[in-house]
């Protein structure tokens, strides 16, 4: 299995790529496809990143075909209310779900990198002047899921003594929070101190180690960069044709050499 | 005066017909796509 985090950065750097340059829908499949087969070896813990993603899936094509009335091909047509009145197109259907799976392949992107990679092994591959600053940075960040836990423990302390724990009960639940997450802060502060955080050079307990399957994963995501680069898939617009034009086999090459991590995992299984 | 038909420009190629390797390739990594998500899915139910 791939565990080097420079390994999956290049990997997420080339998925992100494609996500965002390749909007042709057959590849945007093919690539939910290979997604779905990256994240199934490497997946543990609560995949919440899944339900936001395709929440925010659903953002662009509810606006899409309820604001926009370009488009052809009419599904039927409202009466003349004001702003929603006129025809609701396909066209503006699938140019929604166009850029709605296009961001939820990005956060897809980065659900599976969460799951893959700490981020004390990220913030350790920051140079030396941007080390203090990623640090915070990801203590910072580590403090929202903290937070959220705290608020849920408050408010079923609250639910047993029978007190308010729906939306009415929130400014009651604010002041609780704000001390709770001080004092993890507090501590945090203290078990940086005890650590000597900014006194001396950084050590690494665990370092950072390549493998084949690194090594391979790696080199696989920078030729998906490079064909991407060079030869950029050619754009899909819904509004201008419905039907998506047949995507080139190098695009189509770019984005299954994305599968690499899936592969190497199957394939590591099955000697074993 | 030249005749009609002299007039008519080059005659157009027809239609490009689909390109069947590009569908096969793609059609070929699905298959792998899913063999290899059975797998893996397989392995870790076990």
């Amino acid at each position: 299995l791939i565990r080097n985090p420079i390994a999956w950065c290049a990997w997420a750097l080339a998925t992100l790529g494609a996500a965002f340059i390749d909007r042709n829908p057959f590849l945007q499949a093919l690539l939910l496809l290979v997604l779905i087969n990256v994240w199934l070896p490497y997946r543990h813990g609560r995949p919440t990143y899944l339900r936001v993603s395709l929440a925010l899936a659903a953002i662009p094509v509810l606006f899409s075909v309820g604001l926009s009335r370009f488009g052809s091909h009419a599904i039927f047509t409202l009466p003349g209310w004001p702003i929603v009145g006129g025809p609701l197109t396909w066209d503006a259907l699938a140019f929604g779900a166009n850029t709605g799976l296009a961001l939820m392949l990005t956060i897809a992107v980065f659900g599976i990198v969460q799951s893959t990679v700490r981020s004390a092994d990220l913030v350790s591959l920051l140079p030396r002047p941007l080390y203090r600053l990623g640090t915070v940075f990801a203590l910072s960040i580590a403090f929202t899921p903290k937070a959220i836990a705290s608020f849920h423990s408050i408010q079923e302390a609250r639910a047993l003594r029978s007190q308010r724990t729906g939306w009415r009960g929130v400014p009651a639940v604010v002041v609780p929070l704000l001390l709770s997450t001080l004092e993890q802060a507090l501590q945090y502060g203290e078990s940086l101190d005890a650590r000597g955080y900014g006194n001396q050079r950084r050590s690494r307990y665990r370092p950072i180690a390549w493998s084949v399957a690194d090594a391979i994963a790696t080199l696989f995501a920078a030729l998906s960069i490079a064909l991407l680069i060079a030869f950029p898939a050619a754009p899909y617009d819904a509004y201008d044709s419905l039907v998506p034009k047949t995507p080139s086999g190098i695009s189509a090459i770019a984005v299954l050499s994305l599968a690499a991590p899936a592969v190497l995992a199957a394939l590591s299984g099955a000697r074993r | 005066m030249k005749p009609v038909l002299a007039q008519t420009g080059p005659t157009t190629s027809p239609p490009r017909s689909a390109p069947i390797g590009t569908w096969l390739l793609i059609g070929a990594g699905t298959v792998l796509l899913v063999a290899i998500g059975v797998i893996n899915l397989g392995r870790q139910r076990r």
